[in-house]
């Protein structure tokens, strides 16, 4: 017994051993996404304020570039591209992700609804480039589509219909999770009391399925204003969103311009991601207070 | 009948409300329309692989032929390529699961001051834009450490950013699920920590590891957005090289190396769902012959009696 006591080190050493060995396993994790981090925002700032390419660590402070992307027409029209397309391809994305994900729910027999979710879910695993030239071939004159949607492919309504296809796993599978947290009966209950299918669909439905609408949608406007290869493909230099710019500001030397649309490009992705954040803790108020009234 | 009876009374049971025939029916048709909508660009590319036409133009293929895989599979950028996105998907994978695993341990297993910050830190690199990331990568190559621009070393590097998140928290579920209890049984008994981790804890989240293996392997070798920064045009991994050539021109040798990509990736996800599975199951029955251990006792009792 003695033994075995004098075999353990004495509590505070122990939980101070426990504490080092688990900050040596986050420490190169955590060192390499902090060394990331800090040169992203350092690099970005410091190229964003100057005007020529260089890769001198300092240069001349300057905010002609700044003012250059934002006070040109055609650069304001890459940003107001790419938030309308984000949008455009949100809505429409979970507009055709809800029902999708309520039918897979509803699906009884589990091959069935195995292998539809493998189908809707496969496409994950499939190189967005590739994706992308298949609806370049859908689109192009002899494609199979080139008669119903003549003249979509290197414009908008083309870019717009290859992201929602590209986008939409992403945004079944939070609408999935959020049906499977439904009250078992809920729905019958309301049928019982005699609601109609769309009082039903308003009343009962939309409201609990609210969180998971939220989450789906933040997601695919998350994905879409940072989508580059898809827009890139489909637009056909026609199209210019923001991450195709930045791209072809490199290519063509003009660091500090690149470095401003990535910035916007960033500030974009963390302004929508605040907001929606915001939003969904407004909807877990509200329904917590919700469920506390029907309680009371 | 009956068996119409119990799937309604199991629906009942469940909390789905089963539809009528008519409700049942409209579901299956537009469920069958979404499939096809997701589908059908993927059956376009490897229809129009099997084309014997010289140019892809998206339309039925006048005739039969698989030259262009050969073409394909020949064609310079895209042999290297296939090489270069092999050597950056492995050793990107492998990095991410040593490191992500240790971090997810970690926060799963231990408090610390700060674990829940770190927590954040982890999932972090989702709200950075690919292409934000590429560009810093570039210019921090360009300036810092121009030895590593275009090199397995230094994509891989920056694929870490993209597959870390899910590694963490593909890794972080699984260890909350585990009881700490049999790894702290082990070292009771004389096993050292790191044994005691990779007999005890190791196994009990294989089927975690081999998921989290397998979509980081294939995320790092589809990346496109984040590699185009990283990599001169004329040396690039496999998606850029296809990604650049369709930039320029679509011809059926796209196609056919879009098909061997659908192929591997498909594959690849059948070969790790049914590991997974194997796992799984070889789990229940080793559960199954520990949890009752009355009956094997007995019959060794009778044999031995």
């Amino acid at each position: 017994m003695t033994g075995h006591d004098k075999a353990q080190p004495p509590a505070p050493v122990a939980a101070r051993r426990r504490r080092l060995i688990a900050y040596a396993l986050v420490a190169p994790g955590t060192a390499y996404l902090l060394l990331v981090f800090c040169s992203v925002i350092l690099l970005l700032f410091s190229y964003s304020f100057r005007t020529e390419r260089s890769s001198r660590l300092f240069a001349p402070f300057s905010t002609e570039t700044w003012s250059q992307a934002l006070g040109d027409d055609y650069q304001l029209g890459v940003l107001w591209t790419t938030l309308r397309v984000g949008v455009v391809v949100t809505v429409l994305t979970v507009a055709l992700a809800y029902p999708v994900a309520w039918c897979l729910y509803r699906v009884r027999r589990w091959w069935v609804r195995g292998l539809l979710g493998f189908v809707i879910f496969s496409p994950i695993l499939v190189s967005v480039v590739v994706r992308s030239y298949g609806w370049m071939l859908l689109l192009s004159p002899g494609g199979l589509l080139a008669g119903p949607l003549d003249g979509w492919l290197y414009h908008e309504p083309g870019v717009i219909l290859a992201l929602v296809h590209v986008e939409l796993p992403f945004a079944v599978v939070p609408l999935l999770a959020a049906l499977r947290t439904l009250p078992p009966g809920v729905l019958e209950a309301a049928a019982d009391l005699g609601a109609s299918p769309a009082r039903r669909l308003r009343s009962v439905l939309l409201p609990l399925t609210l969180p998971g609408i939220v989450a789906a949608a933040q997601l695919v406007f998350a994905l879409t204003v940072s989508a580059f290869a898809t827009p890139a493909l489909l637009g056909g230099g026609r199209v210019t969103v923001l991450s195709q710019s930045v791209y072809q500001n490199i290519q063509q030397l003009n660091w500090p311009l690149a470095a401003v649309q990535a910035l916007l490009l960033l500030a974009v992705a963390l302004v929508v991601l605040s907001v929606f954040n915001r939003l969904s803790r407004l909807v877990d108020v509200r329904q917590r207070r919700d469920r506390k009234g029907t309680i009371a | 009948m009956t068996s119409r009876t119990t799937s309604r009374l199991t629906g009942r049971l469940t909390g789905r409300p089963t539809g009528t025939g008519l409700g049942a029916a409209a579901r299956g048709v537009f469920l069958t329309l979404t499939a096809g909508f997701v589908l059908l660009p993927l059956a376009v590319v490897v229809l129009s692989s099997f084309s014997a036409d010289e140019v892809a133009d998206g339309g039925w293929p006048n005739g039969w032929s698989l030259r262009w895989f050969r073409e394909a599979l020949e064609y310079e950028p895209f042999r290297v390529g296939l090489a270069y996105s092999l050597q950056v998907a492995a050793l990107a994978t492998a990095i991410s699961l040593a490191v992500g695993a240790a971090a997810a341990y970690a926060i799963a297993r231990y408090r610390f001051p700060g674990a829940a910050l770190l927590r954040a830190v982890f999932v972090m690199p989702l709200s950075l834009p690919r292409v934000v990331t590429g560009f810093c990568l570039f210019v921090l190559y360009a300036s810092l450490f121009p030895t590593a621009y275009g090199t397995v070393g230094g994509i891989a590097f920056a694929h870490c950013l993209l597959l870390l998140p899910f590694v963490v928290s593909v890794l972080g579920a699984a260890l909350a699920g585990l009881d700490p209890a049999l790894e702290e049984a082990a070292r009771d008994l004389g096993a050292s920590p790191p044994r005691a981790f990779l007999r005890i804890t190791l196994p009990q989240i294989r089927p975690a590891l081999i998921a989290a293996a397998v979509f980081a392997f294939i995320t790092s070798f589809d990346e496109v957005d984040t590699s185009v920064f990283l990599m001169p045009a004329d040396q690039t991994t496999l998606p850029v090289a296809v990604f650049l050539r369709l930039e320029q021109q679509q011809d059926p040798t796209v196609t056919a190396m879009s098909s061997l990509l659908i192929a591997g990736s498909l594959l690849l996800a059948a070969a790790a769902a049914l590991a997974a599975r194997g796992v799984g199951a070889a789990l229940v029955a080793r559960e199954a012959g520990t949890g009752e251990p009355g009956e094997p006792k007995e019959t060794r009792g009778e044999r031995t009696a």
